[in-house]
């Protein structure tokens, strides 16, 4: 079992979206998956088709006293996904205690059966004030970055943890800021920056519009092609510790 | 996190060597450890940093200058 | 005591072996003794550590199971060779694979793994560093200190043995037997992997042919008849040529040095300065633009490179296009001396300590310098270091006969093996382009020699004359356009026969001072490659004298001639294609030879009798052939010696109708001899009929990864399948993907960087598209060169591992070469000649197709 944490450096990199990809992709490499959502916004579960009015969510069976697991679904043999719920009548989600989250967390992932999942994914808000605690659960930390001049600004302060890599996401050669932005961080943060680059394309785009995750709207893209081969570089890093 | 955490990384750094041409052409050749030096790049590199005033600024930082 | 004699390593490791001897398998003290003293003889003169012996040790494993536990004693050996004998008279079925597929690894480790030893012990692994290390450390310079008297005297010993075998008259029944002993041996040595079995094929052909030759010269000859002896000198001289070939290129290819690169410092700054200059007289800008853009292109600080395009036609758009790109433009008034005068006066008018040379149609490398340089710094006298002239597009007998890629073609053998072999013999020479050469050794020689029309090979001879030594690099750095017709690939061979022929005459490497005999002998043999014109004739008709003049030609007879010339042609055939097979294909160098040979033999004949006439004439490149068609004016020798060795034919079938009785033999010698002729003849034939080539610009093969983004923000990705300068063709991952006339983004590799390039879609066939690129700005193309034609990797993707020799395969592919040669010929005949033959085809009973 590994589990592999998305946080994107700020809001909007589209990191939601890649790890329904990602997930799908370790799916059909025959891995056993399981998604948990720790962002309050409840996005995730969209990418997998799940219906905008089902409102249950591990958050919501907390307070509800209900059993958190018990709100998994399943896509498929191998792909559960835990959505984060929203509470009724609240246009705001509440903000969470996040030390709380974080050590509710780490205690419930070590419960869990290791040869269940192949691999837990979260998806973790872009939020400032999380706890240092929160990256106690996952084994591999993935930033996800977009090519421009605002994480730019942001890696120069950004504190890089064991175990986290950066990820460049909709990357664009067309862009001559963008292409400087990867020689750049290719010779500064060649140690942590992960050698694939998911790159743009309006397939990802298209892919929430139809609820699914970017390979099963289209397999072919260049963005799923990437997809696969983070993978597949996930995987080899999975052997390699 | 602890502080052994921070000195002792668990996991091998994202890429070892470039993936590109030369190194197709030193694994092929079997040159082992041949030092190229990616010339061009290196010289792209600082007209890159050149262009944008803020990497110019952000470019100060230790890092940049020793690599 | 033994500490003089053996390295301090050599000793430990040996004194493991023992302690495992003794100890691990119990072995008495003297056997124990006996065997390390045999093992350590064996590792260090067979390399038993590398993969091929390893794989052999592997497939004899299991046959040797119980001897190899059994406790060792002294008389082992025994054991073993009464176990072989069993095996090789009563055991039926050998283990393992088949000797055929040596390459089946898998198979072979399945084998392995069901034996006795399914891994290597510890001791034999480190027994296989120590015989490594003992390796490396035996370089040149340890072995010239040695005392070398013994070396001399058991090779006077061998060669007094050898001088008695070949010069020894036998009777037919014991030169019977001593070929087949020799032809057994070479058939098992053959096998072994490793050097030492090269060296003992290579022994064992010389013996043979030497033998070959000596009976031929003391009792084949007819000195009664004028005409059997004419004809009979005639062909003892193409044979001599031939064996004195045979021999120098054994010497020549004796150990391929494989020399790798050397570094360069760190510290940039002390890199030299370079002068790249690109001669060129009267190609279009298209052939030289990629050329120029990925010189620009190349990894040295800009500042020490100088880049200048040497134009000797004067043409002002190519002073526009230098200047627009920045690199210098050197021009003169006059054209003496072609290329060698054009570089000579660069030279005047620049002043770096090295000069990059490279034709215009061969585009460099990102790595070139670095991987060529570095030799310079290292060695002071280095005066030239050469690399391939690797090609992006198929040459004439590629093209022609469709086999692209497919087995190595005509310059492997040169490029991969020659030259490589030469450089042992400090004598790798100058090849005109992708070299770099150093100033002050150009300057003692007072630059490119002028006298010859081969000015390259000429000015490395005047190189290492003056002490200068030359490298070789075998990494392709550059790759360009092959010759695109026959007639100009003739052309250009012309070109380079008469040159050597000038400089045999002129300056004759055999006589003169400043060098060695191996660098002798090395140049000798480069200038008698391209006299094989004559010989080569000789050989394509030498059985007609007998056929048709009936003048014997051999005064022997045929069960004699059988018994020395079979094993003659078996041991060249068999250690040729051990030395060669990764370069060249057994029986096609017969084919190379036929086509050139009618054309090289006048003017290399002219120019050893008048080495200063004759004219230099450019080698066409970049052209267009329209469509299919068959070059009758090339051809026109081919058919008048196919209608020679026809009329052979038929001359031998009379004969053995009508001749007398006792001539049989020899008839059906000659007659075999004849068919064997019209087989390669054929082959010849077969490459003049030109294939079709429509596009102008040179489409390169690749299968690289690159991606397309479309301008509503879809990408995708897909195979790049070939590139040219303006366009690419590409494979996306299903079709209907793209539209003609769509615009969209081209991404490309580049290094680890990512480029786009604009580009617009002009043909789209199912998944497969076509494109073509938008104008590009100076860097976007320099870009674009150094993502596609200027790539490291180029030659590397191509993968050119292509299927080992076996003779008999490839003699069958040559007979179907000639077979489709003689089938071209009445494709392309014309009708009158044609309608005959058809008619008369009409007669021949054919399997009728079935109808479902």
């Amino acid at each position: 079992m590994r589990v592999m944490a998305l946080q994107g450096l700020r809001g909007g990199t589209g990191t939601t979206s890649l790890l329904a990809a990602l997930a799908e992709s370790l799916t059909r490499a025959g891995h056993n998956v399981l998604c948990i959502d720790l962002d309050p916004r409840n996005q995730l579960r969209l990418h997998f088709n799940h219906p905008w009015q089902d409102d249950s969510g591990w958050a919501v069976a907390e307070r509800a006293d209900a059993a958190w697991h018990e709100m998994a679904f399943s896509l498929g043999d191998r792909l559960t996904f835990l959505p984060y719920g929203c509470e009724e009548g609240i246009a705001e989600p509440l903000e969470p205690d996040w030390r709380e989250v974080a050590h509710v967390w780490s205690q419930r992932l070590a419960q869990l059966d290791p040869q269940r999942y192949d691999w837990i994914l979260i998806d973790i808000p872009n939020h400032s004030a999380l706890p240092r605690q929160m990256r106690n659960l996952a084994s591999l930390w993935l930033t996800v970055v977009n090519a421009d001049a605002a994480c730019h600004a942001l890696l120069a302060k950004h504190p890089i943890g064991v175990d986290e890599y950066l990820l460049i996401n909709r990357f664009s050669p067309r862009s001559l800021l963008q292409n400087d932005l990867l020689a750049v961080w290719q010779r500064r943060h060649a140690d942590w920056l992960v050698p694939c680059s998911i790159h743009q394309d309006e397939a990802m785009f298209e892919a929430l519009a139809h609820k699914r995750s970017v390979l099963g709207h289209r397999s072919d893209s260049l963005a799923s092609r990437d997809v696969q081969r983070l993978a597949a570089w996930l995987q080899t890093r999975g052997t390699a510790s | 996190m602890s502080l052994q955490d921070l000195i002792a990384p668990r996991l091998p750094p994202a890429q070892s060597k470039p993936d590109d041409d030369i190194r197709a052409l030193v694994d092929n050749a079997g040159l082992g450890d041949f030092p190229y030096r990616n010339i061009h790049q290196q010289e792209r590199l600082a007209a890159d940093l050149e262009r944008w005033p803020l990497l110019r600024e952000l470019a100060g930082s230790p890092a940049e200058t020793t690599a | 005591m033994t500490s003089l004699l053996f390295k301090p390593h050599l000793l430990q490791g040996m004194r493991r072996h023992y302690r495992d001897l003794r100890h691990r398998r119990r072995a008495g003290p003297i056997t124990a003794l006996v065997y390390c003293t045999v093992w350590l003889l064996g590792w260090t003169l067979l390399r038993l550590e590398r993969p091929a012996w390893q794989r052999l040790s592997r497939r004899l494993a299991p046959v040797f199971h119980r001897l190899r536990n059994r406790r060792p004693g002294i008389a082992d050996p025994l054991r073993y060779l009464i176990q072989a004998l069993w095996l090789i008279l009563w055991k039926p079925r050998r283990p393992g694979p088949s000797v055929g597929d040596r390459d089946s690894a898998p198979r072979c480790d399945r084998t392995s793994s069901r034996s006795s030893s399914p891994h290597l012990p510890e001791w034999r692994r480190r027994i296989a560093d120590l015989a490594s290390r003992l390796d490396a450390s035996s370089g040149t310079e340890q072995v010239a200190t040695r005392t070398t008297w013994p070396l001399w005297a058991m090779g006077m010993l061998a060669g007094l043995m050898m001088t008695l075998v070949i010069t020894q008259p036998f009777s037919l029944g014991a030169q019977a037997i001593f070929v087949m002993l020799l032809a057994a041996v070479a058939l098992l040595v053959q096998r072994l992997p490793g050097r030492l079995a090269t060296l003992t094929l290579i022994v064992l052909s010389v013996t043979v042919s030497c033998r070959y030759l000596w009976w031929r010269y003391t009792s084949t000859l007819n000195w009664n008849d004028p005409l059997d002896v004419t004809c009979g000198l005639l062909l003892l001289g193409a044979e001599t040529y031939t064996w004195l070939v045979l021999l120098l290129g054994y010497l020549q290819t004796l150990w391929p040095l494989n020399r790798p690169p050397v570094a360069l410092p760190d510290d940039t700054t002390r890199w030299p300065l370079v002068d790249l200059m690109i001669p060129t007289y009267d190609e279009s800008l298209d052939v030289v633009r990629p050329t120029v853009l990925a010189a620009l292109g190349i990894d040295w600080p800009h500042d020490r490179l100088r880049i200048h395009l040497l134009d000797d036609g004067r043409r002002p758009a190519f002073r526009e296009f230098a200047d627009s790109v920045g690199i210098g433009y050197i021009t003169r008034d006059e054209n003496r001396h072609a290329k060698a005068g054009n570089l000579n006066h660069a030279l005047t008018v620049t002043d770096a300590e090295f000069v990059a040379i490279f034709d215009c149609d061969h585009v460099p490398q990102r790595s070139f310098l670095q991987m060529t340089l570095g030799w310079f710094l290292k060695d002071s006298r280095l005066g030239l270091i050469q690399t391939p002239h690797h090609f992006f597009s198929p040459d004439p007998f590629e093209r022609n006969l469709g086999r692209f890629r497919r087995m190595p073609n005509e310059n492997t053998l040169f490029y991969g093996l020659v030259q490589d072999g030469n450089d042992l013999w400090n004598a790798s020479f100058f090849c005109g382009s992708c070299a770099v050469l150093r100033r002050s050794a150009l300057e003692a020689i007072g630059g490119f020699a002028v006298d010859t029309v081969t000015e390259d090979a000429h000015t490395s001879l005047r190189l290492h004359r003056h002490g200068f030594t030359s490298a070789y690099l075998r990494l392709p750095q550059a790759a360009g356009l092959a010759t695109e017709s026959l007639s100009a690939h003739i052309g250009q061979r012309i070109r380079w026969a008469r040159g050597m022929a000038q400089i045999f005459r002129l300056d004759n490497p055999l006589t003169g001072p400043g060098l060695n005999l191996a660098q002798r002998l090395c140049y000798l043999n480069a200038m008698l490659h391209f006299l094989a014109g004559v010989p080569r004739l000789i050989f394509l008709t030498a059985p007609l004298a007998f056929l048709l003049l009936h003048a014997y030609i051999i005064y022997a007879p045929a069960v004699a001639i059988l018994l020395y010339v079979i094993p003659h042609m078996l041991h060249s055939g068999i250690t040729n294609s051990r030395i060669q097979g990764r370069y060249r294909h057994s029986f096609w160098s017969e084919v190379y030879e036929a086509v050139l040979a009618w054309y090289i033999a006048r003017p290399t004949t002219a120019a050893l009798l008048n080495p200063r006439k004759g004219t230099f004439n450019v080698t066409a490149k970049g052209g267009l052939i329209g469509k299919n068609y068959f070059d009758w004016t090339i051809s026109r020798p081919y058919l008048l010696l196919i209608a020679l060795n026809l009329a052979g034919v038929v001359a031998a079938a009379w004969r053995l109708y009508a001749g007398p009785f006792d001539e049989v033999p020899t008839v059906l010698v000659s007659l075999a001899w004849t068919l064997y002729n019209l087989i390669i003849l054929g082959g010849a034939v077969a490459v003049a009929a030109e294939a079709r080539q429509v596009r102008r610009r040179h489409r390169v093969e690749v299968a690289l990864p690159a991606a397309i983004e479309l301008t509503d923000g879809h990408a995708y990705p897909c195979t790049l399948h070939d590139y040219a300068e303006g366009g690419v063709g590409l494979s996306m991952p299903r079709a209907g993907l793209l539209a003609i006339d769509q615009k969209v983004s081209l991404l490309l590799h580049l290094g680890t960087r990512e480029q786009a390039f604009e580009a617009r879609v002009t043909n789209v066939n199912g998944a497969r598209a076509g494109l073509e690129l938008a104008a590009m700005t100076l860097p976007e193309h320099i870009d674009y060169i150094q993502a596609t034609f200027a790539r490291a990797d180029t030659w590397t993707l191509w993968r050119d591992n292509f299927p080992e020799d076996r003779p008999m395969q490839s003699f069958a592919d040559i007979l179907a070469l000639g077979m489709e040669g003689y089938r071209r010929l009445l494709l392309h005949a014309p009708r009158r000649l044609y309608a005959p033959l058809a008619w008369l085809g009409s007669f021949a009973p054919r399997r009728e197709a079935q109808r479902v």
